[in-house]
């Protein structure tokens, strides 16, 4: 009987160690897989312990802020709408966290914790610290973006809800001061609350999209403002000069491409001028001449300068961007799509943030700047841990090509009939160019890009307003008020 | 049964009655158990009974009625339950039979497992039968002698009788405590010393009857599917499983700190049968590691007890008490862990459950008592009242001498 005892504790012994193993494989090897399976809800209310980090502008003034509760769980509260889509929102439980909110997570959250103070509230199980993150933003450049569009909507007769879109950025280094997406919503109904299902509902039934960021993911045609980059192409090339002359028909239209008649009242000209120079053309903004100018290119070469100018690419952003292009996967690029691609019709597609990265490229002679909204991330104890992540993304011209396309941006806004006349800023030279682009619905997208001050820019900016019309007369005077805001807030 | 001629070496004069590690490792788990009930039935005692303390006051009061039989069982000569070992049997066989019948057993969670005393107040038949049988089987077999590898006289009346009670549990259905039943038959049988292969037969007759109660209950074939891909099922029977694996990853290795799981709000009957989990997240590895080496020394000392238990109906009733107790715990363990298919299971002394524990704890205190007959105790206690151990005889105690005793027990 006793041996048999023995055998028995053995088994025991054997069976209670195989076990234990067990736990050793799932608390200790596994634990690590188990704790990031994104099926486990419990990783996210561990999230919401996490005393979260606050987002400031450049200046410091808050843009989220936080709520800790008694029972321990963290709320970020939200303020500024216009910055809904860019910020985003932390939510808890289902429906995760999108924009920076996402982005930065990381650093919010305290996940990064290299630092003592992190790894010591780790081990005691005190709530663990997240790290602050200061935007690029500037408040004030901001609030004014928002004013200028709310101004000139009601100035032109278009609703208050259009949808619209737009950034400023400096272009010496790609900060961006400031982004609006409109239609934009409250954050404060979804953003650090469990029930919101129905503000979801609710921002759902804003017509146009109000949870679209516009300004990264808004894809449409550019229209005129897409002869910058023909413009450049043609400089830099060297098959164009700006005083290459168009004469008669050539300046006039109608224009024949196999088949496809681009009629004389897409020339723009100004009453009883037959003829133009490459400069006026850009000025006035003269499609017929642009066509010829993109024929002339030849498709490889204006598809390798949309490339060079990142169309096509993914641009690295804080968010998520969307690819622009001159392509469209299916569609034929014939000579039809050629011409009209020139002059920013055709197959072209492009984000504003593009549009404004085209802008800044001419504006910081020929180099794009790395697009960034974060300027610095501060750890609780104040040591920088990251952030400014500031370079550049291309090189697509070079510095003659970008003072000449300068100069005629110049001329836009300042020139003869120039169509950008309404951006003028007392005191300071702005270069620019407006767009008005066909979209297939009754009225056209206006687009108006630009910098200042144009001999060393300290902000570049990208305007659209869909179904605003002439560019000349609604984007541009918004984007001449970013401007003035951002120089005068400007270091 | 002759233990009287063995060579009996003096003790330390302190040396305590009873086996010391053995009531230190049962109370230790007590105690473990009433911290981690409260800390696991605070938000369903909240949400449910209005009083976050309702279950802990309830555990205090079974634990208090557990400990009072624990006193008895250790009290007791453990010889008084042979005279009712066959009346212990015959009213746990009714009762069981009785449960099964509507309005007298009361059902829950679609099983008829209770008998409703009261309002707050339900004891569980199988609970009890677990004991009976054990007490019954002990006896018995002690008196078979060699008889015992006899098929028809001994190991198939004892199939039989295993067999009825099995079958009367899983029609409340109760798989698991079936599984604890048959297991620790099948172990006291080995130990009182049975042909292998009429045990293999049992196994086998065991395990047949398992693969038809699996034909008759659809969900015990989708827990079966849900052990084997937890993942692929976690909405539906893989539920559980994943929760508890969860727990086990968010504990990791020092735990998420006392009072701060987080999978008890998801976890099915957190302070019952997914009590393991909620522990092993609070108290992380370390704590979980430190429940099983307390159930190791249990089972350690336990059968420790039986080896040197003084006759053969005290040695199968210690090995019956402690394989029951630790096969409770393993499948516990081992359901929370994913290496078993699931089944409900209490974890002996911590989850919560009157008619578990008090039984539990009666059991321990009839092992403390056969401990305390273990004739070098006695002789140690008979000396400790007159004067100390002489000194150079100190180094010759102890297990040296269960050689002799084996060979001794093997003898009849």
């Amino acid at each position: 009987m006793n041996r048999n005892i023995r055998r028995l504790a053995v088994v025991f012994v054997v069976v209670f160690g195989l076990i234990s193993l067990d736990l050793v494989y799932w608390q200790v090897i596994d634990a690590g897989n188990l704790n990031s399976d994104p099926r486990n809800v419990l990783l996210l209310e561990k999230n919401e312990r996490v005393l979260r980090g606050r987002i400031f502008d450049r200046n410091g003034i808050t843009l989220v802020g936080r709520r800790v509760h008694p029972d321990g769980f963290v709320q970020p509260v939200y303020g500024d709408p216009s910055l809904a889509q860019t910020i985003g929102y932390h939510t808890f439980f289902r429906f995760g966290a999108v924009g920076l909110e996402s982005s930065l997570n990381p650093y919010l959250s305290g996940k990064t914790g290299t630092s003592l103070q992190q790894t010591y509230a780790s081990w005691l199980h005190r709530p663990v610290l997240g790290d602050d993150v200061y935007l690029t933003i500037d408040d004030r450049v901001q609030r004014a973006a928002v004013t200028a569009i709310q101004t000139e909507l009601a100035a032109n007769g278009l609703a208050a809800d259009t949808p619209s879109a737009a950034i400023a950025l400096n272009p010496q280094n790609g900060q961006v001061l400031a982004m609006v997406s409109k239609p934009y919503f409250d954050p404060t109904c979804i953003g650090g609350q469990f029930f919101v299902g129905r503000c979801v509902r609710n921002i759902e039934a804003i017509p146009g999209h109000a949870f679209v960021n516009r300004v990264t993911n808004g894809l449409y045609p550019p229209g005129s403002t897409f002869k910058t980059l023909t413009l450049s192409a043609a400089i830099d090339t060297g098959i164009q000069s700006l005083s290459s002359q168009y004469r008669g028909t050539a300046a006039t239209g109608p224009f024949v491409v196999d088949g496809y008649t681009i009629p004389n009242t897409a020339n723009n000209l100004p009453p009883g001028t037959t003829s133009a120079d490459l400069l006026h053309a850009f000025m006035w903004s003269d499609n017929i001449v642009f066509a010829q100018v993109g024929l002339k290119l030849g498709r490889s070469r204006f598809i390798d300068y949309a490339h060079r100018f990142m169309l096509g690419h993914r641009i690295p952003f804080d968010l998520p961007v969307s690819v622009s292009g001159v392509l469209t996967p299916g569609e034929r690029f014939d000579p039809v799509a050629l011409a009209t691609s020139a002059f920013g019709q055709g197959n072209d597609h492009v984000t504003p943030l593009q549009m404004a990265l085209i802008a800044s490229t001419i504006a910081d002679g020929g180099r794009m700047p790395r697009p960034i909204l974060v300027k610095s991330i501060k750890t609780p104890s104040g040591s920088v841990v990251g952030g400014d992540t500031s370079g550049t993304l291309a090189n697509p011209i070079n510095g003659g090509t970008a003072s000449q396309v300068r100069h005629a941006m110049v001329e836009v806004v300042n020139g003869y009939y120039g169509s950008g006349f309404e951006a003028k800023i007392p005191g300071v030279t702005v270069a620019g160019k407006t767009g008005t682009a066909q979209t297939g619905n009754s009225a056209p997208d206006a687009w108006f890009i630009s910098f200042a001050p144009a001999q060393h820019p300290t902000v570049a900016v990208a305007v659209v307003v869909e179904g605003g019309g002439e560019g000349a007369f609604v984007a541009s005077p918004i984007a001449r008020q970013i401007m003035q805001a951002a120089l005068q807030y400007g270091e | 049964m002759a233990t009287e001629t063995r060579v009996l070496t003096p003790a330390h004069a302190l040396r305590p009655r009873f086996d010391a590690w053995l009531l230190v490792s049962v109370l230790a788990l007590a105690g473990i158990g009433v911290i981690m009930v409260y800390s696991s039935s605070i938000s369903d005692a909240f949400q449910y009974y209005g009083s976050p303390t309702f279950f802990l006051k309830r555990e205090l009061v079974w634990m208090i009625a557990g400990l009072g039989a624990l006193a008895f069982g250790a009290w007791l000569p453990y010889r008084n339950w042979l005279k009712f070992s066959g009346v212990f049997a015959g009213v746990s066989v009714l009762l069981l039979g009785a449960v099964l019948i509507p309005h007298i057993g009361s059902s829950s969670h679609g099983a008829q497992r209770w008998f409703q005393l009261g309002s707050s107040l339900s004891v569980e038949p199988s609970e009890l039968a677990k004991i009976a049988l054990i007490l019954y089987m002990a006896h018995w077999l002690s008196r078979k002698g060699e008889k015992i590898r006899d098929f028809s006289r001994c190991s198939m009346p004892f199939g039989i009788m295993v067999g009825i009670v099995c079958l009367l549990i899983l029609k409340q259905p109760d798989m698991g405590t079936a599984i604890v039943i048959v297991l620790s038959m099948l172990i006291v049988y080995f130990v009182a010393g049975a042909r292998l292969d009429h045990l293999f037969l049992g196994a086998s007759a065991a395990f047949l009857l398992a693969l038809v109660a699996l034909k008759f209950e659809a969900y015990r074939g989708a827990r079966l599917a849900a052990w084997l891909d937890p993942w692929k099922y976690s909405h539906g029977a893989g539920y559980h499983t994943v929760q508890a694996l969860l727990a086990l990853g968010l504990g990791g290795l020092t735990g998420v700190g006392l009072g701060n799981s987080q999978q008890k709000y998801y976890l099915p009957a957190p302070y019952t049968d997914s009590i393991f989990a909620v522990s092993a997240e609070e108290l992380g590895f370390l704590g979980a590691i430190a429940i099983i080496g307390l159930f190791v020394l249990f089972a350690y000392r336990g059968f420790r007890v039986a080896r040197y238990a003084p006759d053969d109906f005290s040695r199968l009733l210690a090995v019956g008490i402690t394989a029951t107790i630790v096969i409770q715990a393993f499948i516990n363990v081992a359901v929370i862990t994913a290496s078993l298919p699931f089944t409900g299971v209490p974890l002996p002394f911590i989850s919560f459950g009157g008619s578990s524990l008090v039984i539990s704890m009666l059991a321990v205190g009839i092992l403390l008592n056969i401990s305390s007959h273990d004739p070098q105790r006695r002789l140690a206690a008979t000396e400790s009242d007159t004067e100390a151990a002489p000194e150079h005889e100190a180094g010759n105690n102890g297990r040296q001498d269960g050689r002799a005793r084996r060979s001794r027990s093997r003898g009849h």
